[in-house]
């Protein structure tokens, strides 16, 4: 938006973005806490039901890729 | 100063754990990397400004566009905002009381403050007599290259501001110093493109 500004020469947008801009940067460094710990026991839980929606999907063929019934899974013939 | 451990020269961080100290090896070097841009960019202003130094289409050159008075009281404020800046460094390094690492920041706050009110006051004669950016290809490459290492200046003012709060919030923890040390980095790089600037523009223009 602030390159839009510049461009066409609406200043007063160009103004607001640049300000905004460089007052968000200041704020965003205040901010000392951005470090989050995610408990191994949430990663082997999210992990598990993956595993499991592999397990029960269904392989479809290349002709029915584009129907609903496919969910994400590609039937392969070695 | 802990003794028998090697610490990476520059790093003035006082005794700080080993994980900062590491840490702040990368991150300074990325600001480096950073730097080495700008230099870049001030490279090539340089160079556009030698190939353009003759083109005044009969405006006004070099030598009576440029006041020497002034170039040197901008030119001193700056190198002694550099030399505070320095001492505040060391304010750091030695850990000195808090009112003393303050009172530095604020002196190079207000040289470089100083130091802008000088350039813009330089800048409003220069066009009041008729030496604006769009007069000649001489001019615009002046107004090019002298302004923005005045906004640099500027950003680097309300830089030192935010550094001057964020010590009074968070006092002097790992973050507040290793960006302490990036924005040494930052007044100093400009220090030296100060000095650039003053010989290859202001002095060659002023002898002639």
């Amino acid at each position: 938006m602030l390159g839009f500004g510049l461009v066409w020469h609406v200043w007063w947008l160009a103004i607001l973005c640049l300000v905004t801009l460089i007052g968000t940067v200041i704020a965003r460094s205040f901010v000392r806490d951005v470090h989050r710990v995610i408990p191994a026991t949430d990663i082997a839980r999210i992990e598990q039901r993956w595993h499991d929606a592999i397990v029960q999907a269904r392989a479809i063929p290349r002709e029915r890729e584009m129907m609903a019934v496919n969910e994400g899974l590609a039937e392969v013939n070695v | 100063m802990s003794g028998g451990e090697v610490k990476h020269p520059g790093l003035n961080l006082g005794s700080t754990d080993t994980q900062t100290h590491e840490q702040a090896e990368g991150d300074v070097f990325g600001f480096w990397v950073f730097l080495m841009s700008d230099a870049v960019m001030f490279a090539l202003l340089f160079a556009i400004y030698g190939t353009m130094v003759a083109a005044t289409a009969g405006g006004p050159s070099p030598a009576s566009a440029y006041k020497f008075g002034p170039t040197f009281a901008e030119t001193l404020v700056l190198l002694t905002s550099s030399l505070t800046f320095g001492m505040a460094s060391i304010a750091v390094k030695y850990e000195a009381s808090r009112p003393v690492l303050l009172g530095w920041l604020v002196v190079t706050l207000t040289l470089g403050l100083a130091f802008l009110g000088l350039e813009f006051h330089d800048f409003s004669t220069m066009i009041d007599n008729g030496a604006y950016p769009a007069r000649s290809g001489f001019l615009s490459s002046f107004f090019a290259l002298v302004p923005l290492h005045g906004l640099h200046v500027l950003a680097g003012c309300i830089w030192l501001a935010v550094m001057m709060v964020q010590l009074q919030a968070f006092g002097l923890d790992a973050r507040v110093k290793i960006n302490l040390l990036r924005l040494g980095l930052f007044w100093h790089f400009l220090d030296i493109v100060w000095i650039a600037i003053f010989s290859v523009v202001y002095l060659q223009g002023l002898i002639r």
